[in-house]
């Protein structure tokens, strides 16, 4: 569905180098700290801004091509920016009409009321909660095939957010063929909706993983630092200096479980991971 | 454009209450007799600047980012907000023609309204003109360096005149022959001026277009 080859582009001393894929049909994450450049992928993806080389592809098609039939099938969420706050759910209405030949309306305002958003009242005027599921219904009501979701989570208390995360699920249940490119930090909520993730630090891919391989494959190991030095390392990612000794992160967790019963084997999370592999050392 | 032009309206809707008290100000000029071409002038620019607060609400908290993933090209943008430019100061001319011709009927009633229709017809082109000089320096700097630079291309038009006028004074220049020339050839002056301004409209419909494709959001 997206294919990001190679993609380039340089702020003074920050270079973004990235390349990703997301296949038809699956939900793709993108992780990483502030400033790692998942909006700037993001902005390079919706042609918001200008990319020194490399390729985009969507539909199959370069995205610098992309005609206002093929703009219909993209649904986008950006944490920073949205329409203007002076609008309400009501006057959306009319303005996604004239946009998209898919919208429905009556859609639109049965998602609004089953999610409680009040119509009439302006943008300015909703919580910080109905702000982010207004942005992702509107996303979801002109029936994309895509959608591209820069932290659509963040700032959300953990009911909202299942709330939104509810409605992805249900966006993707719809058509088997749609996918989703999405951001966050909030990686309990990628846990449970990705298929793969890609992890970006300083404007690098670390890392991309099946989301079911790295909860049940990778893990952490802890042993004092006397352990560390006979420690088969064959299968270790990253290490990292603890106080209480050495910290290391592993992706094939059941060979250490099996044949290091002495060490202490935590079960990988895609938070634990991020952080080896941004402030562990490679080998 | 359908849906550019909805958002855009539904702005102005935003903006009824600072309409109507501009109307009510414009209602107490003609009351105490105000020159007819102050209020022409005064009501088709005010109606063609709307636009400009258009671009505003579109920039406002980071709007245009997401306001340009939508399905529409860069150069439909433009377009626009040039056609809504002209179109608002279309109804502002209208608005300030019907409420001059009321005022000449109620203070002068032996004046020809027809004549006087035909005499304002030269403001018609000030919303051209204005949003040629406005609209790329709007969209280039945001809407905000915009207005000071409405206040001053104002300014300037003003100062130009005044100046011209002391030149033509002080090194004896034929204006009024000159004046008098255009005035013996009023319908080819009005076609030359007309074409004119509507190149120049184009011509910066072209740099807004230029600079909206350049831009990174």
């Amino acid at each position: 569905m997206l294919s990001v080859n190679q993609l380039k582009k340089c702020y003074g001393s920050f270079t973004l180098d990235c390349t990703l894929c997301v296949p038809e049909g699956s939900i793709t994450g993108l992780i990483g700290l502030n400033g790692a450049g998942k909006s700037t992928t993001f902005k390079a993806i919706l042609g918001l801004i200008a990319y020194d080389s490399g390729t985009i592809r969507l539909f199959d098609k370069e995205i610098g091509n992309f005609t206002k039939k093929e703009k219909e099938d993209i649904g986008v969420v950006l944490s920073y920016s949205g329409f203007s706050e002076l609008l309400s759910a009501r006057d959306l209405i009319p303005i996604l009409s004239g946009f998209y030949t898919r919208f429905d309306p009556h859609a639109f305002r049965g998602l609004c009321e089953q999610y409680r958003l009040p119509m009439n009242r302006k943008i300015k005027d909703l919580s910080t909660g109905m702000r982010a599921k207004l942005k992702v219904l509107t996303a979801l009501a002109h029936q994309p095939r895509f959608l591209i979701l820069d932290e659509p989570t963040s700032g959300l208390d953990v009911i909202a957010r299942d709330q939104i995360l509810e409605l992805l699920r249900n966006y993707m249940e719809e058509d088997e063929r749609r996918s989703i490119l999405i951001s966050s930090h909030i990686s309990s909520d990628l846990e449970g909706l990705c298929d793969d993730i890609y992890m970006i630090h300083q404007g690098s891919i670390l890392l991309h993983e099946d989301t079911d391989i790295i909860l049940s494959r990778y893990g952490i190991l802890k042993m004092k630092e006397s352990r560390f030095t006979s420690l088969d390392k064959r299968y270790v990612m990253r290490w990292r200096r603890e106080p209480y000794g050495i910290c290391c992160l592993t992706d094939q967790k059941q060979y250490y479980v099996e044949n290091a019963p002495d060490l202490a084997v935590e079960n990988g999370s895609l938070d634990q991971t991020l952080t080896m592999m941004i402030k562990g050392e490679r080998l | 454009m359908k849906g550019l032009l909805t958002k855009d309206l539904i702005f102005m809707r935003t903006q009824w209450r600072f309409i109507f008290i501009y109307l009510l100000l414009i209602l107490l000029f003609l009351i105490t007799n105000t020159a007819p071409s102050f209020i022409l002038g005064y009501c088709t620019l005010f109606f063609t600047i709307l636009v400009m607060s258009t671009t505003g609400y579109d920039e406002a908290n980071n709007g245009n980012s997401f306001l340009f993933t939508l399905p529409f090209s860069r150069g439909l943008y433009v377009a626009e907000k040039y056609l809504f430019g002209f179109c608002m100061g279309l109804l502002g001319w209208g608005i300030a023609v019907a409420f001059v011709l009321a005022q000449t009927a109620f203070f002068d009633p032996s004046a020809d309204l027809l004549d006087m229709g035909a005499d304002s017809l030269p403001w018609l082109l000030m919303v051209p003109i204005f949003l040629s000089l406005i609209l790329p320096i709007n969209l280039r700097f945001g809407s905000e360096k915009g207005r000071y630079a409405a206040m001053i291309l104002f300014a300037l038009s003003i100062l130009s005149v005044y100046l011209f006028r002391q030149a033509s004074e002080a090194f004896h220049l034929p204006v009024a022959d000159i004046a008098n020339a255009f005035l013996r050839h009023r319908e080819l002056t009005a076609a030359g001026a007309t074409a004119l301004a509507f190149v120049l409209f184009f011509f910066s419909y072209c740099v807004s277009r230029h600079i909206i494709a350049k831009k990174q959001f």
